[in-house]
């Protein structure tokens, strides 16, 4: 985390100004007209100083405009997707929500990221974009199928659109709630290759394979035979690859999370031993250009288009949001060229991808992660492929990008 | 809106079968098993003004072009509060996913009526409540896009039924009905600069009037002289285009239809995937509600469904293990109860098994392929005009080769009796020599 987004930054400081040097000049003089002139030279240097400094608080308000914004973010804390056999926590009345479904911290979670992005990019914001009522022209959101996703959107919406914060209250449509409805659309898992990204794709499927069939995984298994040889001991079924410790770390998090006891055979093996294969396991799906092509390319490009037609028709268009999982999250940071093998997304993990205005008309993407819902911090991220200021002539360049027809050729084998 | 308010009670009247009448069933009522849900969205603005419209500055609808309205919000929330009320004994007071499957349209304002329908059908409660003093939680709605979406939307393509309703909209019935509103549609397309030539752009304009007529903006004096009464009934008939027969509602809502007859198939059986399930959620638009009251045979051309306006399946079980549908209907929020609807050739309480029994003709066994032209064929249109319609080619080739085969198959048979035949007579004629004899 560190390694990668290393110049931790408080919100925006990012794309500001440069600093105009200030100018001292010192002279003494015995003439009063030198001392007079001396005084007016300090006073003016002074003034510069100061703002520039003005111009370096309010910067990027005044030098670039936010036009548009895409995030992309993993659904709140859930219960666990699977089980293990040996499982003292596999009997359903552990999980009365369901399994793999949303929970009501994870709502919450969701409901603050919400009213995150409205602080941010609501009326009185700092990148102010959206007066604080919902317009289905200025607002779209794409969901993945699954269950976690669509009602993660649900709670996002209503912490980002209150009816109250709409300009006189003109979207308050019952007084007892301060909650209104908002389309949120989601494709068929098997139609997807957007967001969970699992349509069928032989070409990937084969990439995925020789992956984890290399010499490089092959070596880390080796390394790990002794953890593995563990876990199928103690948790009753085989273990024998990162993605099989994936899905276990996951279910320990979340019953660890619940406050429920984990057995005492995890102790010293979840979570240090677990973790990194489990963030490896995630690195693993996009491995190769292709594979990050076929997993988030189509995604991007979607981004890439919207932009570009925001800038050429200048349409109503200005926040897109994107529900998926940790996937989601993961596959586009590898697909933006800056994923690494370590990172392992929290809930509500949420990718901004904004689209400036600089005030000589040029056009800027900017990239941020907000790793947590707990803080605001930002984490920006530079495109290696893109350098700041990443200019959109060049973010459309991004080799990572598909079309859906380019999608389908890449999936033949 | 007044008139056909009117008409619709008139409509909802004539089919109701008044549930205080005697039967031989009245003690026993059977317990509710499974219910399904479609309705239309609430209170919308235009979908599309027309050009010479008064009011057609967008900032006069601050929602945008074809939105749900606030009203239009309180309309449905107060609907599932409805059903709250009717189904208190039946659903869980909690939201439980297996319990409940909701779908809708992919468009904004029916994706939004049953978001705000759930908000009043399911406030979160115990441990439920995420967040103190919000009424509300989230629950996931399914759609489908519309070009895929066969089932609830029906707009997902399909050549035959598109040449098919072409012949409806050149029957002569129809045709009788534009020759007749002739001048009516020469005014509107005068007065409103937009090209009114048939029975939808006429109901296009009638929607957009009513629409604003409901807003309270003053509709311009020219309308006066047509708007409602002339152009109501037309307005009305325009929905009876799309499912207009047999054959259309089979390719139109056969999907929707068949998907219900199945769970109520399945919940009998008890096959499944979700046995706990008790409710489902379909929203819709008006085409989606005079296209089922269509398919049940329920349907009046006069008749214009309402905002929120309702129909259900309730499927019930009697002691005596016999199964029925009683089919309801709500006309939007004006009326406080379900009235019920009676499908001609059953009873209200209609058996489960003459339910499936009178829907069978609708239901396709492959939609797809039936969709193709020439694919699929019904007889009764085959027969019933022949030589109006063209034999689609593969029914042809189908007709010639087994014509063929049946008229060599026939010289085949003759063939052999005829020599076989001639092999008896002469054994017989030993036989009749020897009775000759006799």
């Amino acid at each position: 985390m560190d390694s990668l987004w290393g110049r931790r930054r408080r919100g925006d400081g990012d794309v500001a100004g440069e600093r105009s040097p200030g100018r001292r000049r010192r002279k003494l003089g015995r003439q009063r007209f030198c001392i007079l002139v001396t005084t007016a030279l300090t006073g003016a240097a002074l003034i510069a100083v100061l703002l520039s400094m003005l111009i370096m608080v309010n910067g990027e308000k005044e030098l670039f405009r936010t036009l548009q914004v895409h995030v992309i973010f993993r659904h709140g804390e859930r219960t666990p997707t699977d089980t293990y056999p040996n499982d003292p926590y596999k009997a359903d009345d552990y999980w009365p929500e369901g399994w793999g479904q949303l929970t009501n911290k994870g709502k919450m979670q969701l409901y603050e990221l919400g009213v995150y992005l409205r602080s941010r990019y609501g009326g009185t914001g700092l990148r102010a974009l959206l007066d604080g009522a919902y317009q289905s022209s200025e607002t779209k959101i794409l969901s993945s199928y699954a269950d976690r996703c669509i009602a993660s959107a649900g709670v996002l919406l209503a912490g980002m659109f209150p009816p109250s914060a709409s300009p006189g209250g003109s979207q308050v449509w019952l007084d007892a709630l301060d909650w209104q409805p908002v389309p949120i659309r989601y494709r068929a898992k098997e139609d997807d290759n957007i967001i969970v990204s699992k349509k069928p794709c032989p070409r990937y499927d084969a990439d995925l394979k020789a992956v984890y069939a290399s010499p490089e995984v092959q070596i880390v298994n080796k390394e790990n035979k002794d953890l593995y040889d563990h876990l199928t001991e103690n948790a009753g079924k085989t273990y024998s690859s990162v993605l099989d410790v994936e899905f276990l770390y996951n279910t320990l998090q979340i019953e660890e999370i619940r406050g429920l006891e984990l057995p005492d055979w995890v102790k010293g093996w979840y979570p240090e031993r677990m973790r990194p294969l489990a963030s490896l396991s995630l690195a693993l799906f996009t491995r190769t250009l292709p594979m990050k092509r076929t997993k988030s390319g189509v995604l991007l490009g979607q981004i890439g288009d919207h932009m570009n037609k925001k800038i050429s028709t200048k349409d109503d268009s200005k926040v897109y949001l994107y529900s998926g999982h940790d996937t989601t999250i993961v596959n586009m940071l590898q697909a933006l060229g800056v994923g690494e093998d370590s990172f392992k997304p929290e809930f509500g993990a949420a990718i901004l991808v904004e689209l400036l205005e600089a005030a000589n008309g040029d056009k800027h993407v900017q990239v941020l992660l907000k790793n947590s819902t707990s803080s605001e911090e930002l984490f920006p991220i530079e495109l290696p492929d893109c350098l700041k200021p990443c200019k959109i002539e060049n973010f459309l360049k991004l080799p990572a990008i598909t079309t859906p027809e380019q999608w389908e050729n890449e999936c033949k084998i | 809106m007044g008139s056909c308010f009117k008409i619709l009670c008139i409509v909802v009247v004539a089919h109701i079968t008044y549930a205080s009448r005697v039967t031989a069933n009245e003690e026993d009522l059977g317990s509710l098993q499974l219910v399904h849900i479609i309705f239309r969205h609430g209170d919308r603005t235009p979908v599309e003004p027309y050009p010479n419209d008064p009011y057609k500055n967008v900032s006069l609808w601050p929602v945008g072009w074809g939105q749900l309205t606030n009203v239009g919000k309180r309309q449905h929330y107060h609907l599932g509060k409805f059903f709250r009320r009717r189904y208190a004994d039946f659903l869980s007071t909690k939201y439980l996913k297996e319990e409940v499957y909701v779908r809708s349209t992919d468009v904004d304002r029916t994706l939004m009526s049953v978001e705000s329908n759930l908000a009043g059908l399911y406030p979160p409660v115990e441990n439920q409540v995420w967040e103190p003093g919000m009424t509300w939680q989230p629950i996931p709605v399914h759609t489908v896009p519309e070009s895929l979406d066969e089932v609830l939307s029906a707009k997902k393509p399909c050549p035959l039924y598109d040449e098919m309703v072409k012949k409806v909209k050149q029957s002569p019935e129809i045709k009788m009905k534009n020759e007749e509103n002739k001048a009516l549609y020469q005014y509107l397309t005068e007065k409103t600069g937009k090209y009114v030539h048939d029975l939808f752009s006429l109901e296009n304009v009638y929607n957009t009037l009513f629409i604003e007529e409901t807003n309270n903006f003053t509709l311009p004096e020219w309308t006066k002289s047509v708007y409602p009464d002339k152009m109501v009934s037309s307005a009305a008939l325009s929905f009876s285009i799309a499912a207009y027969d047999k054959d259309l509602q089979r390719l139109k809502m056969g999907p929707l239809m068949g998907e219900i007859l199945k769970h109520m198939k399945r919940k009998v059986e008890g096959t499944s995937a979700h046995p706990k399930r008790k409710l489902f959620i379909y929203s819709g638009h008006d085409t989606t509600i005079a296209n089922v009251l269509n398919t049940l045979g329920l349907f009046n051309p006069r008749f214009c469904p309402p905002y929120a306006s309702t129909i259900a399946f309730e499927l019930y079980l009697r002691k005596n293990g016999v199964y029925y549908v009683s089919t309801l209907y709500k006309n939007g929020t004006q009326r406080e109860d379900f009235v019920p609807l009676t499908i001609p050739g059953c009873l209200q309480e209609c058996p489960l098994e003459n339910f499936v029994e009178l829907m069978k003709p609708i239901i396709p066994s492959d939609w797809a392929r039936e969709c193709e032209r020439g694919g699929y064929y019904s007889t009764s249109r085959l027969f019933a005009t022949s030589g109006a319609l063209p034999l689609p080619d593969l029914a042809l080739i189908a007709l010639i080769t087994s014509g063929t085969t049946a008229l060599i198959l026939t010289i085949a048979i003759f063939a052999v009796m005829y020599y076989w035949c001639r092999r008896r007579e002469s054994h017989n004629w030993y036989f009749r020599l020897n009775s000759d004899d006799t």
